[in-house]
């Protein structure tokens, strides 16, 4: 089981990204991801982008659970809207044993916190990479506690 | 460590109250150093295109020294100078700084405000309301007197003391106020911006002392 998230900014621009595996069931964290899936990834996020902005003028909510699928339906994407329209992206598998839709939401959720705080920061500005060690610790730590 | 001071401070209404208040003149002072700092920034910026076309091919390092001397750090002198507190590059400046500011602050606002989930906003009224409650009160501790619409696209906030420019006197309050004015509407232009909109904001220090934000959404 593995997952991939990409923090989107304002201007389609990546600002951070994170491959990692699932904690549960005695797994170790490490992502199950081949090198080929790992060149796709980005063009699935961006190319989902279209979609999202079709939503998110449709719906008035900012989640957005299994908006999209690549693989025959094996990876799903799940995506959170921040107030500035930062777009919080999660690439995962839909499990029906593991029953993880409530924690991929609470992930995000902890997610957009994380990134809330960052912006506090009087040296970080919108839009640009977030090199924080910190913030990585952070992320990879919510990861093992949600997923 | 912070979080055992934050404990020993709730203990007591008393010390929360002190620490409020010292929190509040901090942030005041600050605010009001905004100013002076715009204008040194731009004199520097002024000094430094004016020598290096004079002296292209001179001796840059010795002169660049002796223009940091030059600098009085807290001091208001400057204020004095006319046509550096009338140079657009300095209004630009606070503008800016503005924007910056009101940019992060609303997302920081709208997570507190829903106790960690940021909500969605498509109508400008409640991003108005917002602005007029809470950034107003988060920035100068007091909300907005008045807010006034035609649902048309324009907006006027009325403040009837804004905060740093009601403590200012003398002769040259008109002209000194224009700088911090200008700090407010970059706010205003910020946090639109951050909710989607575009805008046109003027502010007008009126004679009983109250300012008047005209905002145009685009």
């Amino acid at each position: 089981m593995s997952y991939y998230l990409a923090v989107i900014g304002t201007m389609d621009n990546p600002i951070y990204e994170l491959e990692f595996g699932t904690f549960k069931q005695q797994n170790n964290g490490k992502s199950l991801l081949n090198q080929k899936q790992l060149e796709l990834i980005p063009f699935i996020i961006n190319s989902s982008l279209d979609l999202i902005e079709d939503l998110q003028w449709k719906f008035n909510k900012n989640y957005f659970k299994n908006y999209d699928n690549f693989n025959n339906n094996f990876y799903k994407l799940s995506c959170y809207l921040t107030f500035g329209n930062m777009k919080l992206i999660l690439l995962h598998q839909l499990d029906d044993n593991l029953k993880n839709d409530d924690n991929i939401k609470q992930f995000l959720f902890e997610i957009n916190e994380l990134y809330v705080k960052t912006m506090l920061n009087p040296f970080y500005n919108v839009n640009e990479k977030i090199k924080s060690e910190a913030f990585d610790l952070k992320v990879k730590a919510v990861a093992r506690k949600y997923l | 460590m912070s979080n055992q001071l934050h404990q020993t401070v709730v203990e007591t209404d008393v010390d929360n109250d002190f620490e409020k208040q010292i929190n509040v003149s901090c942030l005041e002072y600050l605010l009001m150093e905004l100013g002076p700092l715009a204008l040194r920034i731009t004199d520097k910026l002024e000094k430094y295109s004016s020598s290096s076309t004079r002296e292209s091919n001179g001796s840059g390092n010795g002169n660049d020294n002796k223009q940091v001397d030059d600098f009085h750090y807290g001091g208001v002198e400057l204020f004095q100078n006319e046509s550096l507190v009338s140079n657009e590059i300095n209004n630009q400046m606070l503008d800016n700084f503005g924007f910056q500011i009101g940019k992060i602050l609303i997302e920081q606002l709208i997570f507190l405000k829903n106790d960690g989930i940021s909500t969605k906003m498509d109508e400008i009224l409640d991003i108005m309301k917002i602005i007029a409650r809470d950034v107003w009160k988060m920035i100068y501790q007091k909300q907005i007197d008045n807010l006034r619409t035609n649902h048309r696209g324009t907006f006027v906030l009325i403040d009837n003391s804004h905060r740093l420019i009601s403590s200012m006197y003398g002769p040259d309050k008109h002209r000194i106020s224009g700088l911090y004015l200008n700090f407010s509407c970059g706010v205003i232009k910020g946090v639109l911006n951050q909710s989607a909109f575009k805008a046109n904001v003027e502010a007008d220090l009126k004679s009983d002392g109250s300012v008047h934000y005209t905002i145009v959404v685009i």
